[in-house]
């Protein structure tokens, strides 16, 4: 991994379109401006492992399973209703 | 079931290598319907109308979404939105992903698993308004129930 050290306001540039800046250090904490061509989408890593996370946990079927489309639809019946309530 | 395939250019986070996807609709009108991969990775997702469940869901598509879905101004009418559920082996534990919502563009077929900047929703909402077990029904207000879910 390639280190750098900046100071406040000082840039990084990756590639000719990325420029991430140091706006702010207060104590542990960094501040980063970033700016990006509008096609590149920017998150926070952990928000992205938690949603890979939940997609994996989620996939628990290899194909739609008939018994739990129907289990699931009466309950939200019932929820709409207020049966559940 | 109805199925109609899409081109998800990136993959969705943890599958990134499945560019499609074909979305499952049961032939009678339900909340829900089937995301599955196409080819042989045994990828199927159960997806829910979040709109259905939580009707003041809202969200504005970044700019990065909209180039790669392909959507121009004006044309939200081609949006169709669906979050992907996890059912628990306690089925009533069910949640959804209001946090990352699938996204689709139904004219150019092109879809994308967009992840909100916005906090206010969770990876894991509960679909059901939690409840006692079946055994001891809670006597609760509905008003004051459905006021609490997910907000």
């Amino acid at each position: 991994m390639l280190v750098l050290s900046r100071k406040r306001n000082e840039s990084i540039m990756i590639g000719d379109e990325i420029e991430i800046k140091i706006v702010a250090v207060e104590g542990d904490t960094v501040r980063l401006g970033i700016e990006a061509p509008r096609h590149v989408s920017v998150y926070r890593k952990e928000v992205y492992l938690s949603i890979q996370n939940a997609n994996r946990e989620a996939a628990t079927r290899s194909a739609p399973d008939p018994d739990e489309l129907a289990r699931l639809s009466r309950m939200a019946r019932r929820e709409e209703s207020g049966e559940n309530r | 079931m109805n199925n109609v395939v899409y081109t998800f250019p990136r993959g969705v986070p943890g599958f990134e290598d499945i560019r499609e996807f074909e979305l499952l609709t049961p032939e009678e009108p339900s909340p829900f319907a089937y995301l599955r991969a196409v080819g042989e990775s045994g990828v199927c997702f159960l997806v829910a109308d979040p709109f259905v469940f939580f009707p003041d869901y809202e969200f504005e598509l970044g700019d990065d979404a909209k180039a790669e879905l392909d959507l121009a101004e004006g044309r939200e009418g081609d949006v169709q939105v669906w979050a992907i559920v996890t059912v628990p082996e306690n089925v009533r534990e069910t949640t959804v992903n209001l946090l990352a919502p699938v996204v689709l563009n139904t004219r150019s077929r092109l879809g994308k698993q967009v992840i909100l900047h916005d906090s206010r929703y969770a990876v894991k909402c509960p679909l059901f308004v939690p409840r006692g077990s079946a055994a001891e029904p809670i006597q609760t207000d509905a008003g004051e129930r459905a006021s609490e879910r997910g907000r």
